[in-house]
């Protein structure tokens, strides 16, 4: 490569690599090492350069690179002791005045997993998606929907969801609703 | 949406399987995926480490884009090599086409030269004329003693020209 082109491939890629890491912060929130993220991302687009400079640079392709990283730093994350929830949000979930109701984090996480499971089929898939952080626009394009037709499915069954988890004595003091 | 219903949903899907990175990318770059986009989907929405990988990776599109842009003069370079081979390969050698013309040619020659086979026209018209009169083309030819042959003769009054000079004067 040319040194201009050098230069100005150093320069956009500084500017991608801190736009990534802000993603990644604000996306994962701990879960996962930013820094390392920006880092294996770099390694592996320099490397594919100088592995073959006539290769097709696609943004499809840098786009590979990131999930790539984000996925082996999660896995990477998998890897150490998982952290119990902080004390403070375990407590969050019993909900007030019915110890006998209460349940631990795990188990207020396999009652979701149940919970979710009991929706309607169509619902689901839009409501995982949204519960994993999926703005509505997203999931619309993601699933070839209407931005409509989403907005009604998540929020449907986010509702029922709720009626479902108080149902079985997770109150609003777990769902953050109060 | 509460926070803390996707808090514990992230949770509960912390050990789900993330699906191949290249699918992720696929889905990502808005990649028709056909019938594997609802699956791979329903991966994702079960998968933490793939949710974000994909999240991430869609908020970053513009800047992937901008940053393979910017390696496009070296692709462009590439491309017009690579452009310049097919050419080379899909038009019709100058070789190829000089061939082509010496066949014609040669077939236009081949007709040419060919004996003239008369025409029905022309046999019925022959056919007219008297028998008496009937005569081939080549006896039609008048040998008349004005040949050059009888002309060119030393013993003639005048002599010809090539003789005009007196080289002995």
């Amino acid at each position: 490569m040319p040194d201009d082109l050098n230069e100005r491939f150093a320069r956009l890629i500084d500017e991608f690599g801190a736009r990534l890491r802000r993603l990644v912060e604000m996306r994962c929130r701990g879960a996962i090492d930013a820094d390392d993220v920006e880092q294996e991302v770099r390694i592996r687009l320099w490397q594919a350069l100088e592995r073959d400079r006539n290769a097709p640079f696609s943004a499809s392709y840098i786009q590979k690179a990131v999930v790539s990283a984000v996925i082996d730093a999660h896995r990477r994350a998998a890897v150490r002791a998982t952290e119990p929830l902080p004390e403070g949000d375990a407590d969050a979930l019993v909900e007030p005045g019915r110890p006998d109701r209460s349940a631990s984090a795990d188990e207020e996480v396999r009652l979701l997993a149940i919970a979710i499971g009991e929706l309607p089929q169509r619902r689901q898939l839009p409501l995982r998606l949204h519960l994993q952080g999926f703005s509505l626009v997203e999931i619309a394009r993601l699933t070839a929907s209407s931005d409509e037709a989403v907005r009604k499915l998540v929020s449907r069954g986010l509702e029922e969801l709720k009626v479902r988890l108080r149902a079985m004595g997770i109150g609003d003091a777990g769902l953050g609703d109060e | 949406m509460s926070d803390r219903l996707s808090e514990l949903y992230r949770k509960l899907s912390d050990q789900g399987a993330a699906p191949d990175a290249e699918a992720l990318a696929r889905l990502a770059a808005g990649d028709d995926l056909g019938a594997d986009r609802d699956a791979l989907l329903a991966q994702v929405a079960e998968s933490r480490a793939a949710a974000d990988a994909l999240a991430i990776a869609l908020a970053i599109s513009d800047n992937a884009a901008a940053l393979a842009r910017a390696i496009a003069p070296r692709e462009a370079r590439v491309d017009v090599r690579h452009a310049g081979a097919s050419y080379r390969r899909g038009v019709p050698l100058p070789w190829l086409a000089a061939a082509a013309a010496i066949a014609v040619g040669f077939a236009l020659m081949l007709e040419v030269s060919a004996p003239v086979q008369p025409s029905p026209r022309d046999v019925a018209s022959d056919a007219a004329v008297s028998p008496g009169a009937a005569a081939d083309s080549l006896s039609e030819g008048s040998f008349e003693p004005t040949s050059i042959v009888a002309a060119d003769s030393f013993e003639s009054d005048t002599p010809p020209e090539l003789f005009s000079d007196d080289f002995d004067a």
